[in-house]
């Protein structure tokens, strides 16, 4: 029988490898580049998950990169245009604009990162619950994500944020708590075809406990399309964050963030005359988010193969 | 001269697939022959190219990433692989039809049966809808369809897969074909029904002159309905010969492990069953030198460099083995 | 089990699955799958249930080990009725009933490796402490299947159907079992692999002294394996005899047509074939009387009347059929 499975081995002409550890190695990694050979496959997608690294950099190291502190007045310059000592200009208050810019792509970051995990955690827990058990729990918690679903979540948010007070973490807990009944669909979605599934099965005659099934055997067969539904979630979480920090209702200055840094461009006169101070975060909005959508692209076509093929 | 008496043969066809992981020799030197009116018996497990075989015959390769890179397959005499899209879709249909293991997903769920096989027949036979639409029911009737103008108007969901796969092989038939192709056509099926198909498959091959190639993995159909047999193992074709010669003295390694290893309703004594060792080879990683030597109880140092070609044996049998005549 | 041999009884088994319709899910018909059969097994022994898809040979099954709650009847494993378990009591009894499943790809979680697989149900029973032991004994069931240790760390795509299989079957020897249900184990793999399996089925029933119930539909393999026949037609037990009382002297006209319609390979053997008209009626209002009676070719009128009940027709031969005397 022994040898039998060392022909085998040996067969497996992938490499010469004689221990099995190297052996093991190989497979691991041969796994991992599959995916990865996938992805990168996807040229926008890596473009975009540069530029995300980027962003992230920046965002963590932006004490460091900023050239001037962002709530710094200087009164001397004030709507300046682009100039050599102020790259993108200075804003109506005076402040450096390309300062503010740095700073505020922690809050676009924080607000996506936030509100996913928070409506990401909630969605899949309701999600895991609706599809393992299905029956009245599932109607219950469903017909209440289509309650949720049938308003205008944006004005919901809008009136939410009205009630508790307009600021960063208000903001991330609205996101979080009103959206989660996407996630939670998908994964009731593919918890209701793996329930069914014999290894399920396989995990109830082996003695496993409900939540023991949920949590070790069907969860982690559901990640990859999580994580896809949670990145483009972050796209619109920060797009949400700027509509509402446009609107005055969402970050508040001094405190820079990309939405309300175009609070200024509300003025026909800037609009027209100041582009710097529009521009850029403008831009940097768009690219974010068109970043992050090429990365949920790519990972979507990463994963399906496998995902489905299992 | 040996090509006008067939209605079909091929010749070293080879069949690969270029995928991120490699080349994929799905088939990889396939000979056979199909003289008029007889059946020929393909015989592998999973992933031996013996479907594959049968689509480049159909020309219905996926390409890329398939391709055929090698071979001839004459029908009547012209070489099928050289003719124009436009010349093969002719005799796909007419000529050659096929039929597959599960006719559920070969049929369309949103048309009736009856519509799916008058279209068939619209198309090639250039009947008018009436007429297409009586033959259509004249066909459901031949293949044992009970109350055939009635089901007819019935959608393949309402029907069981025995009746689906007689719903098909009407529809492969309904344009006289010469060849059908027969891809497992009862491995999704009950085994009283797949004794029904089978025995449907006989009678129509003699009413229709038909000549068929049916692809199975189970020896037991083989012993019943074939002629010939071909016996494919890893993209080859390893033992070739009349069925009776092969299930009374077969000669290749692994059609004599094959036989030995299925577990028959007719054995003496319930004692160990023989097995195969090893595994089915990944088609990504063959071996070297004869594909089957890991497996096989003969295996010497030459069948483990050196490939063996097709090699003729008594009575016009072919074997692919080294050591065939020392068994 | 010790009053008369028997470790698994099951009587009169019955699974109906609704059918629900409308919008207020009412329950319009049911599925009759399973419906009233009642055989038992003796330990060591291997009863192979045959039939074809839609029997409800996979159901039984599955409500022996509970995995599907059965509308009605008993399975007494062990003088206990496994129906009246509570849930603690099941989750105890569960070490000593496993299954093993058709689908070697789809009974194994891709997300886990062949360790955890094999080895969650140890931690789930205590049965080792710590990782170490874990992987010794998990090292030792791959073993006793014919497989590597060093395989635990791999994933079950990196494996092949019959080494799949393997797994499934060290995953329910894990836990020590004395019953075993075998759901078509065989019916997914390769010929020449089919072999290997049903061998070390074997082997290990003898090292083990298990007791299995073979599921299949595959009649020559079920003669290989089985000590007792029960041969299943509609959710009903039409024939139950030892081995040779099914394949040398089959009663009911069914079993003789399920033998006479499996391949042979061999051309030398030349049998009368019997070819059935129709197909398996549905389960859902199945015909009157004898449920094989539209199809039988020896039908009498009071077939379609009176249902026909399992008797014993001598040397532990039961026949449910009107023209047995």
């Amino acid at each position: 029988m022994r040898k039998r499975e060392d022909a085998l081995l040996k067969r497996d002409n992938l490499t010469d490898a004689e221990d099995t550890s190297t052996k093991l190695n190989i497979f691991k990694s041969l796994k991992k580049s599959r995916t990865w050979r996938r992805f990168r496959r996807h040229k926008l997608a890596l473009v975009g998950a540069t530029f995300l690294l980027v962003l992230i950099l920046i965002a963590i190291f932006a004490p460091l990169i900023a050239p001037y502190d962002p709530y710094a007045i200087d009164l001397s310059a004030y709507r300046n245009p682009p100039s050599y000592a102020h790259w993108l200009g200075t804003d109506t208050a005076g402040r450096d604009v390309l300062s503010r810019l740095i700073y505020a792509s922690r809050v676009s970051l924080l607000v996506g990162l936030g509100a996913v995990s928070i409506y990401v955690i909630i969605g899949t827990i309701l999600g895991a619950i609706s599809g393992y058990y299905g029956g009245w729990v599932d109607h219950i918690i469903m017909r209440i994500a289509d309650a949720v679903l049938c308003f205008p979540l944006f004005v919901i948010i809008l009136v939410a944020v009205t009630i508790v007070g307009p600021s960063l973490y208000n903001i991330i807990l609205a996101l979080g708590v009103l959206w989660w009944p996407g996630i939670s669909r998908i994964v009731r979605g593919e918890f209701l075809s793996l329930r069914e599934r014999e290894f399920v099965e396989a995990a109830k005659a082996t003695g496993e406990h409900s939540i023991s099934i949920i949590f070790r055997y069907i969860l982690p067969n559901v990640v990859a399309p999580i994580i896809v539904a949670a990145t483009f979630g972050m796209a619109s979480a920060i797009l949400a964050e700027a509509g509402l920090s446009f609107l005055g209702l969402g970050v508040q200055p001094p405190t820079p963030s990309w939405g309300n840094m175009l609070i200024d461009a509300q003025s026909l006169t800037i609009l027209k005359s100041m582009p710097w101070l529009w521009i850029p975060p403008g831009a940097m909005i768009l690219i974010t988010v068109l970043s992050i959508n090429f990365v949920g692209d790519g990972l979507r076509d990463a994963f399906d193969v496998r995902g489905r093929a299992e | 001269m040996m090509r006008d008496q067939n209605l079909l043969s091929v010749k070293n066809l080879r069949t690969y697939f270029y995928t991120e992981d490699g080349v994929v020799k799905a088939v990889d030197g396939v000979d056979f022959e199909i003289k008029k009116g007889e059946t020929l018996g393909m015989v592998g497990e999973s992933g031996c190219g013996k479907s594959v075989s049968a689509l480049s015959i159909m020309r219905l390769i996926p390409m890329p990433p398939g391709r055929i890179v090698e071979g001839e397959i004459y029908f009547k005499g012209e070489d099928i692989l050289k003719i124009s899209e436009v010349a093969m879709r002719k005799i796909r249909g007419r000529d050659i039809s096929m039929i597959f293991q599960e006719p559920m997903t070969s049929l369309n769920p949103v048309y009736t049966v009856g519509n799916q096989i008058s279209e068939a027949i619209t198309i090639h036979q250039g009947l008018n809808r009436k007429d297409s639409w009586d033959k259509a029911i004249e066909m459901l009737r031949q293949v044992g369809i009970p109350d055939a103008s009635k089901r007819a108007k019935e959608y393949p969901h309402q029907m069981s897969g025995g009746m689906r796969q007689r719903v098909m092989i009407a529809m492969a038939l309904s344009c006289n074909p010469e060849l059908l192709i027969a891809d497992e056509p009862t491995t999704s099926l009950d085994v009283t029904t797949q004794a029904q198909i089978l025995d449907l498959i006989g009678k129509l091959q003699e009413e229709f002159k038909l000549s068929v190639l049916i692809i199975t993995h189970n020896l037991g159909i083989v012993a019943e309905v074939a002629d010939k047999v071909a016996v494919v193992y890893a993209g080859k074709v390893v033992e070739y010969a009349k069925t009776d010669e092969i299930f009374s003295h077969p000669l290749h390694p692994y059609t004599i492990g094959l036989l030995r290893s299925v577990p028959r309703l007719d054995m003496k004594k319930k004692d160990k069953l023989q097995t195969i060792e090893g595994e089915v080879p990944d088609s990504l990683t063959f071996p070297s030198g004869c594909k089957f030597h890991p497996r096989c109880f003969l295996c010497q140092e030459k069948c483990r460099t050196k490939e063996p070609p097709l090699i003729k044996a008594e009575n016009g049998r072919l074997v692919r083995c080294w050591r065939y005549n020392e068994i | 089990m010790k009053k008369n041999g028997y470790l698994i009884k099951v009587e009169n088994l019955k699974k109906y699955f609704p059918i629900r319709k409308g919008v207020f899910s009412r329950v319009s018909n049911y599925v009759r799958a399973v419906d009233g059969i009642s055989f038992s097994i003796k330990k060591g022994e291997t009863l192979g249930l045959v039939g074809e898809s839609g029997c409800g040979k996979t159901t039984t099954g599955k409500c022996i080990l509970r995995l599907i709650e059965p509308t009605e009847g008993k399975v007494i494993f062990k003088d206990k009725n496994v129906g009246d378990l509570s849930n603690e009591e099941l989750h105890e009894m569960r070490r000593n009933m496993q299954i093993i499943f058709q689908d070697p790809y789809g009974s194994l979680n891709p997300r886990m490796t062949v360790r955890d697989i094999v080895g969650r149900s140890l931690s789930v029973y205590n049965l080792v402490q710590g990782e170490k032991q874990k992987e010794k004994r998990v090292g030792e069931l791959l073993e006793v299947v014919g497989l590597k240790k060093e395989y635990m760390r791999r994933y079950p795509h990196e494996f092949s159907g019959g080494q799949r299989q393997r797994i499934g079957i060290a995953r329910a020897l894990a836990l020590n079992p004395e019953f075993v249900v075998c759901d078509e184990p065989v019916s997914a793999l390769d010929v020449s692999i089919q072999a290997q399996v049903i061998n070390l089925l074997k082997e290990l029933q003898e090292k083990f002294n298990l007791t299995y119930l073979f599921i299949s539909h595959d009649l020559s393999v079920v003669r290989y394996i089985s000590d007792k026949v029960a041969v299943m037609y509609l959710g009903k037990i039409v024939e139950l005899a030892n081995w040779d009382g099914i394949y040398s002297s089959p009663l009911h006209p069914y079993t003789q047509a399920l033998l006479s319609a499996t391949p042979i390979p061999d051309t030398r053997v030349r049998r009368e074939r019997i070819i059935l008209q129709g197909d398996v009626p549905s389960p859902i209002n199945p015909p009157s009387g004898c449920r094989f009676h539209p199809r039988c070719p020896y039908a009498k009128p009071e077939c379609s009347q009176s249902e026909p009940e399992l008797k014993d027709v001598g040397r532990g031969h039961y026949v449910a059929c009107h023209l047995v005397k």
